[in-house]
């Protein structure tokens, strides 16, 4: 997909009429980047704290205004009518400054690998370490090592919900479980449990740039025989196995969705169906606020919560099937 | 332990629905921040607010750990339903499509005014106004 980028240098005030217009003519979305001037009051606190250098080379009062148009057939167009709407702005007397526009294609390639110089070997239990496949690191003993290229899907294992889901698993995985891992992402916590011992695991998620990410760590941990990657909702999970398409045995001891509690309610009967009674189900990707919610769900479709674990305001819950 | 900061910036994106698609792509993958890991931060805590623009404002530290806040919604987009009409108008200098009391006007800048950079409510309201006439919305005494 090729994106165009148009932008837009003008005055502080005007930012919000400029962003305005963006989102009017259809822009996904807009990024507004003000001059950092030191005399613009900031948020401190915490320990945070400005260099003497500018953030930026915007002049003092301006604003840079970028807006985004996915595979435009006429970016010039864009570009004239938002020329007209400026105009009109001047027309009322509002101070647009320079109102400098420029228009440029951007790929993906220019954004999707600057953080990749910032991923390090990451310990997210005690005992299991991360390596982005870009990296070297020097196993030491009874270490697990997932090696990971998340490319664009969730799950480097940095972030709470992934390292609180790890920790669950740890606790309840024995050897040769099988287990559905929903939502998976990066194939993360899919290829730690068949390294603590799973027996075959099913991972699934909706998303294809999940699903080829997912395929591509499993076979760069050489898991291939082990984890089996589906594009696919939980409910057609089921029907697989009907088709004898899927190599995990229902119903299953063990069921990990990190996805975000919206998204985790839709599904909690479809869980309960796969799982054997007695099964647990690691729910991770809950923000605080939404835990009750989350936990009355959970009871009502007949599972008692054992373990709650969690890491500044996210929650793991570990939820067993009556 | 002190961070220092290198980047700010703002977007403005629909709540619940943050993905690696610009402007979060371009914005927080050029800074070196893990795109991904915004996304879902910034999902679990706006999907209550479905359906609206939310500006959210970024702080990227010197090792590419970030924290975000969140803001009140554009001030089209307040003005917008403050008068009930879905699009502005093309041509607002010739095409009048509302009008809204300086006293609504007031309440949106008063609203706005912890995440604009205005001095005083003043400021704040000229800039809202600003915006009521750049949609074509007559503010009225």
């Amino acid at each position: 997909m090729v994106w165009h980028e148009i932008t837009i240098v003008t005055k502080e005030d005007a930012q919000e009429m400029i962003s305005h217009f963006l989102h009017e003519m259809g822009a996904g979305g807009v990024s507004i980047e003000e001059s950092s001037h030191a005399s613009k009051m900031r948020h401190t606190s915490l320990g945070v704290w400005y260099g003497e250098e500018p953030l930026n080379h915007i002049a003092e009062g301006d604003a840079e205004i970028k807006g985004y148009f996915a595979d435009h057939r006429n970016p010039s167009a864009l570009v004239k009518e938002l020329e007209q709407h400026i105009m009109a702005l001047k027309d009322l007397d509002i101070d647009v400054g320079e109102a400098k526009l420029s228009c440029k294609e951007v790929l993906e390639s220019d954004w999707a690998d600057g953080w990749k110089q910032y991923f390090k070997p990451t310990h997210i239990t005690d005992d299991i370490v991360i390596k982005p496949r870009w990296e070297t690191y020097e196993k030491q003993h009874n270490e697990i090592i997932i090696e990971l290229d998340p490319g664009m899907a969730f799950g480097t294992g940095t972030h709470a919900t992934t390292a609180l889901s790890m920790k669950c698993l740890q606790q309840i995985i024995t050897t040769g479980d099988h287990i559905i891992d929903v939502g998976t992402g990066s194939g993360i916590l899919a290829i730690g449990a068949a390294k603590m011992g799973a027996g075959q695991v099913l991972a699934v998620d909706l998303d294809p740039v999940a699903v080829k990410s997912a395929k591509e760590n499993v076979a760069m941990n050489e898991l291939e025989k082990q984890i089996h990657v589906q594009e696919s909702d939980l409910l057609n999970v089921l029907q697989l196995h009907d088709e004898g398409a899927i190599p995990v045995s229902l119903p299953v001891p063990i069921v990990v969705a990190n996805i975000l509690a919206e998204v985790i309610l839709q599904f909690v009967d479809d869980v309960y169906k796969v799982l054997k009674p007695g099964g647990k189900y690691v729910v991770s990707g809950i923000i605080e606020p939404k835990e009750q919610e989350v936990v009355k769900a959970l009871e009502k479709a007949g599972f008692t919560v054992m373990t709650r674990l969690q890491e500044e305001d996210w929650i793991a819950l570990i939820a067993e099937k009556q | 332990m002190a961070k220092k900061v290198i980047k700010v910036v703002k977007l403005q994106i629909a709540a619940g629905k943050a993905n690696p698609a610009p402007p979060v792509g371009p914005a927080l993958g050029q800074a070196g921040v893990n795109i991904m890991q915004f996304c879902k931060e910034f999902n679990a805590r706006t999907s209550d607010q479905a359906g609206l623009i939310i500006p959210v404002v970024l702080s990227v530290f010197e090792d590419r750990s970030f924290t975000f806040e969140t803001k009140t919604p554009p001030a089209a987009v307040l003005l917008k339903k403050a008068v009930g009409i879905e699009k502005a108008s093309g041509e607002p200098n010739v095409n009048k499509v509302a009008t809204i009391k300086r006293d609504k006007v007031k309440d949106i800048a008063e609203q706005k005014m912890q995440d604009l950079n205005a001095a005083s409510v003043e400021a704040a309201m000229r800039m809202v106004e600003g915006t009521a006439r750049s949609m074509g919305i007559v503010v009225e005494d």
